[in-house]
């Protein structure tokens, strides 16, 4: 269903009608804050994603500065280190990343500590839900409100006497497929040494290979729910997008069913609607400050900016010092190929 | 003649007059009428006889015995039996009524126009000399109980010549009074006669051609607009009809359209109020020490009555102006029995200029039609028929020459009210009316919209909502004057609503989805209330207990409400008084959605049993002085605790039926505060208004701002309106109106931050909900330490307008109004945007500002209207 905010089109009429001003930002004594964000993944090595905000006053824009001296500590639910995180270079990442080494447990409660120089250090603390049991009964290419979707029927079983947040999600993540070749002893890729590969491609030990490479490049594929157990129906109605569905689970089995755009699954080559890849469909069990983030984050997707006429929506976050959330999960992650790689 | 009112017991405790009653008098005949033997007795003796001929029947015949011989004897023995005594004072014969003699009276009957027999509502109708009285109710009648001793009474009224009417009547039947219109520029001049029976503080009673009195936006006349004038009243935006109350919202408005309760009151994005200026005779707002009959909402009272209609000469008017055109008719039916009156308005921008202009953009025109017939079935009954639709369409373009929307809109919404009402005169003492209702509101909206699936493929989507309340009433209202001092008001009455607040279809397939039927809500609404007015201690203090019983009954749910109201007020000499008041008020329907502009998509939904009903307690004082009727001055304090009151914490999508509007509906509290001035001048050439409101408007639900108190969107700390009216001659008159509003709250962000997904590579331009395949991906989120922490920019405008009248006392007139609206072209905020409220610039990095959009500069209007 396509999202029918009222709203929009009474905003451009008054928008045809009215005259705009610029209008300067108020002066503004805030500091930078620390911003982190990091999911950490039962079974998984720590990933926290350091950046930095701006205070919102006069000659601000929207480009972020990446933080590269932050010292980012792991540590258990006491307090006590388990490592430092270390930075990874990587230009392609919007913010700066930190990864650790040590495989994180289910169940458990970890610390994340970030210092930066001459920010306010930043704590925060995620715990890992415990294991849990999902089932992909089955799977159906379907139509929803007109538009073609992949159903997934899931059951997910309860755990006595924890209450579970779950979230289903589904990403598609790009891939770059290329070519390698031997030439003189040293290996070469055919995207950047084309000219060289047309003249050897022939010749005996050009050895060519096809090689695939996931890159760290995602499209979110929208997802939708008719379950009105959902809490996506605290958000908006059933028939819109979402970024994640959303339950919480107490005690009872959930049986669902969860779909995504199926627009995305595959690329077309005339079309590039969606990248070539593949689909990456999560069902997660994830910390409460977590999924209560991922509650207010939607309603800040599906709210049309920043305006005098909408009510704003406050995030959740749980990072004391700064901004930004340090969220547990423990997932299932199923990997779906429609695209030829 | 004043002496004949003090107490009998005062002039006998008079020695030095006693000689003159034992002065020695023989009458010349044994037989004559009472009026015989005074004068004979003044004659002879040449002693002065004051007495009143209202309360002495002068042509009684007695009988002497002959024996009496002296002017106290003669006096005594005609005088007999009459109640009357007889006491001498400064060489003086005073016949006197004695106290415990005085007889009371009830005289009662409507106050008529005395040309079209229009009822007035609101007259005083008091004694000059004790200044006691009371005035006509909603539909012009009156009960006043006066002592024989009475000479007569005032009738007065704004814009109406005063009218004394000799007492006792002519006879025992209902005594209608007839006043005279003050001529057409007298109209606008405000008596502070009736102000000293009926005025308060907390209520403000305006006579149709108020509203004319100052400059408008395109000219057109708007009651709510007018109303705004006076303090702890206010808009939401620049020249909105939106009228908020004492920090309330516009949904806690209870509008009343001849005693029909109306959802939604404004034009294109209320800009306009739906109630036609040609068509309204009277708006009463009540801000405080809200009266028991009402109830439902919690900031005030908007009560309007329209036109009955002419009941002696057809008479008409028509006006025109660049954007809008209107008429009027009302004449008899059947002279001096029945009367029509109907009035229609229109917007006439589509016809005027739709092909050569707005062709490209869409299509827009409202109209009001207002009917009312007036059927006088006898002297003491009545019947009234009324009918109003309000009617909005609009269509917009989805290819425009200045943003290519994705879908074409069309929205249609009307207003419906219909009403049957039969008043009765009981008896002198007891009026009642009795009333049946009708009103709907509907909203339909349609769109048209092409869905890109793929590059290839596309999805045709043809939708209709549509929003609607229906409610049936019926109500009946009695007043009972048992005494000046002791008035006795009770009714009740029965609606049933019927709210579908959002119900969608459209052509698509639904494949998977679960088909939701629309919420349907079936209620029955109660009401029943008493209450008493009392003077005491020879009137200084008038005390109006009252209590207003609501529920609201649903199958699931029941919730009762218990609404005592309480109104003091003490009167001090030199015409002031002051005021206290309590009332406790329940709302049991709420409005969704984000009413800051009046959008006929507000979504009215009502109290379920997970929705509880929104209470307001509030408590008022206040102060008032008048000075010779010319100047008026008050102060107010009041604070307002609201309790219940619904909000939802994101937006709703109304024409979809999966969104559960229920799951977002949070409730929370609110404090309302704050002091009003006004200072009025009411008379003379000069006349205008001062006032100046200095308020607080707070919020504070749980599950926002971290459960802290937060301002609310319509929280304005200041709000002045000066508007003068100066009039040079019976045909040139000038005003001017200047208004200001401090700057609305706004939530600004402190900082922002990375995207969460754009901090992990994760693209989003699938997105639906804001566009479809959106290329451009906002990378910030807001972090917002508070709601509402900034305030935008105040608003302030001043207009000046002249009007010329031409051939005022001729059977046909011309008035042409003219002036400038917003004369040193302000730019006031109508919307405030954080970042780009389009997406102009796609640029990865791009700076950040606020973006301002005004919608009225400098704007000159001109209307020309003709009478008849």
């Amino acid at each position: 269903m396509k999202y029918l905010f009222i709203l929009i089109p009474f905003l451009n009429i008054l928008l045809l009608t009215a005259c705009e001003q610029e209008l300067p930002l108020p002066p503004n004594n805030a500091v930078p804050r620390e911003v982190v964000y990091s999911e950490l993944v039962a079974n998984d090595i720590p990933e926290v994603r350091v950046g930095k905000s701006k205070p919102v006053g006069p000659g601000i824009n929207t480009g972020f500065d990446l933080v590269e001296n932050a010292d980012v500590q792991l540590m258990d639910k006491n307090g006590q280190p388990l490592e430092a995180l270390t930075y990874v270079k990587d230009s392609s990442n919007a913010m700066s990343v930190y990864r650790g080494k040590i495989t994180l447990d289910a169940g458990k409660n970890y610390k994340i500590r970030v210092t930066v120089p001459g920010l306010k250090t930043v704590n925060a603390m995620a715990s890992i839900p415990p294991p849990f049991k999902v089932e992909l009964l089955d799977t159906l290419r379907t139509l929803l409100n007109g538009r073609p979707v992949l159903r997934f029927h899931f059951t997910v079983n309860p755990i006595p006497g924890v209450k579970q947040y779950l979230v289903m999600e589904a990403l598609k993540q790009s891939v770059i497929t290329d070519t390698t070749f031997s030439y003189r002893g040293m290996r070469y890729k055919k995207s950047e040494h084309d000219s060289l590969y047309q003249r050897v491609k022939n010749m005996p030990g050009c050895n060519p290979k096809k090689d695939s490479s996931f890159l760290n490049d995602y499209l979110r594929i929208p997802c939708y729910t008719q379950d009105e157990n959902a809490d996506n129906n605290q958000i908006g109605g059933l028939n819109e997008n979402y970024n994640a569905i959303l339950f919480t689970q107490s005690g009872k089995p959930l049986t669902t069913y969860f779909y995504i755009n199926a627009t995305a699954l595959s690329s077309n080559p005339a079309e590039a609607i969606a990248p070539v890849g593949r689909v990456l469909v999560y069902v997660k069990s994830v910390s409460k400050d977590y999924y209560d983030f991922l509650l207010t984050y939607e309603k800040v997707k599906r709210n049309p900016g920043l305006n005098s006429l909408i009510q704003a929506i406050q995030l959740k976050s749980n990072t004391q010092g700064g901004l930004g959330i340090v969220g547990g999960s423990y997932q299932k992650l199923y990997y779906l190929y429609y695209d030829k790689l | 003649m004043l002496l004949l009112l003090f107490p009998f017991q005062f002039l006998q405790a008079q020695h030095n007059g006693k000689d003159i009653l034992h002065e020695s008098y023989t009458p010349a005949a044994r037989q004559g009428t009472i009026l015989f033997y005074i004068q004979d007795l003044q004659k002879v003796t040449g002693i002065n006889v004051s007495y009143s001929s209202s309360f002495l029947h002068l042509n009684k015949k007695v009988q002497l015995s002959g024996t009496e011989h002296t002017t106290g004897d003669v006096l005594n023995v005609i005088l007999q039996g009459t109640g009357i005594q007889v006491a001498a004072l400064n060489g003086k014969i005073f016949l006197l009524r004695e106290t415990s003699q005085v007889q009371y009276y009830t005289i009662s009957g409507f106050v008529k126009e005395v040309n079209s027999n229009e009822l007035i509502i609101g007259a005083s109708v008091y004694d000059p000399i004790t200044r006691k009285g009371t005035e006509t109710n909603a539909y012009g009648f009156y009960s006043l109980q006066v002592p024989d001793t009475c000479l007569g009474v005032v009738f007065s009224h704004i814009g109406y010549k005063p009218v004394f009417q000799h007492l006792p009547p002519p006879d025992d039947g209902q005594l209608d009074i007839h006043m005279e219109a003050r001529s057409m520029l007298q109209t606008v001049v405000v008596s502070g006669e009736n102000e000293t029976v009926n005025s308060q503080p907390g209520y403000i009673n305006m006579p149709v051609g108020y509203v004319s009195n100052f400059p408008a936006l395109l000219g057109e006349k708007d009651v709510l607009k007018s109303l705004q004038l006076y303090p702890g009243t206010g808009s939401s935006l620049e020249s909105s009809s939106n009228l908020l109350v004492r920090g309330g919202g516009a949904d806690q408005n209870l509008y009343l359209l001849d005693g029909v309760p109306l959802y939604h009151t404004g034009h294109l994005f209320g800009l306009f109020s739906i109630f036609n200026g040609d068509a309204v005779k009277d708006v009463s707002l009540y801000k405080d020490a809200f009266p028991a009959r009402y109830g439902g909402r919690l900031s005030s009272v908007v009560d309007i009555r329209t036109k009955d209609g002419n009941m002696k000469e057809w008479h008409g008017s028509a006006t025109v102006s660049p954007v809008s055109g209107s008429f009027l008719l009302e004449g008899p039916v059947v002279k001096d029995r029945s009367s029509v009156s109907l009035s229609v308005r229109r917007s006439l921008v589509d016809a005027l200029y739709g092909r050569a202009y707005l062709k490209d953009y869409g299509k827009y025109y409202l109209y009001d039609v207002n009917f009312k017939l007036n059927q006088v079935i006898d002297n003491k009954n009545r019947i009234y028929v009324s009918f109003y639709k309000g009617q909005d369409k609009m269509f917009i373009r989805s290819e425009n020459p200045v943003i290519q929307l994705f879908d074409d809109y069309n929205f249609d919404w009307s207003n419906v009210t219909a009403a049957v009402k039969w008043t009765k005169v009981v008896n002198p003492k007891i009026f009642s009316s009795t009333t049946a209702t009708y009103s709907r509101f509907y909203n339909v909206f349609t769109q048209n919209s092409i869905i890109p699936l793929s590059f290839y493929d596309s999805l045709f989507v043809r939708g209709k909502g549509v929003s609607r309340i229906r409610d049936v009433a019926v109500r009946n209202e009695t007043e009972y004057a048992v005494s000046n001092s002791h008035h006795i008001s009770f009714g009740g009455a029965y609606t049933y609503h019927n709210f579908a607040p959002t119900a969608y279809h459209n052509n698509i397939s639904a494949g998977e989805a679960t088909q939701r039927k629309a919420p349907i809500y079936y209620m029955s609404e109660f009401s029943a209330y008493a209450e008493d007015e009392l003077r005491l201690l020879n009137d200084r203090l008038i005390v109006r207990p009252g209590l207003h019983f609501g529920a609201l009954a649903q199958r699931t749910s029941f919730y009762p409400s218990l609404q005592p109201r309480l109104m003091l007020r003490w009167k001090l000499p030199h015409s002031q008084y002051i005021q206290a008041s309590f009332a406790e008020m329940t709302q049991f329907v709420h409005q969704l959605t984000t009413p800051v502009i009046n959008l006929p998509t507000d979504l009215w939904v009502p109290s379920t049993e997970n929705i509880k009903p929104e209470h307001a307690y509030s408590y008022s004082i206040a102060y008032q002085r008048q000075w010779s009727n010319q100047w008026r001055f008050n102060v107010n304090l009041y604070y307002k605790q609201l309790k219940n009151i619904v909000t939802t914490n994101t937006v709703l999508n109304i024409f979809d039926n999966s969104d559960l509007w229920e799951k977002k509906v949070i409730a929370g509290n609110g404090y309302n505060y704050g002091s009003e001035v006004l200072l009025e001048k009411t008379q003379g050439k000069l006349t205008g208004i001062f006032s100046y409101t200095l308020s607080w408007a707070w919020r504070q639900f749980d599950r926002l701002n971290a459960g802290k108190m937060f301002p609310y969107k319509e929280d304005r700390r200041h709000n002045i309106s000066l508007a003068l009216k100066y009039r040079f001659n019976p045909k040139w008159s000038l005003s001017a109106s200047w208004k200001f509003a401090s700057g609305a709250p706004f939530t600004l962000p402190v900082q922002i931050f990375p995207d969460f997904d754009w901090s992990r590579n994760i693209k989003g331009y699938l997105d639906e909900r804001y566009s479809p395949f959106s290329t451009f991906q906002v990378n910030y989120l807001p972090y917002i330490s508070r709601l509402n922490n900034y305030r935008l920019n105040p608003v302030h405008h001043l207009d000046l307008g002249a009007t010329l009248n031409l051939g005022n006392e001729k059977r046909f007139h011309h008035v042409i109004t003219a002036g400038v609206y917003n004369i040193y072209n302000r730019t006031n905020p109508f919307i405030v945007s954080f970042d780009q409220f389009s997406y102009l610039d796609y640029s990865d990095v791009y700076p950040l500002q606020l973006y301002q959009y005004s919608l009225f500069r400098t704007l000159p209007y001109l209307t020309y209207t003709f009478k008849f």
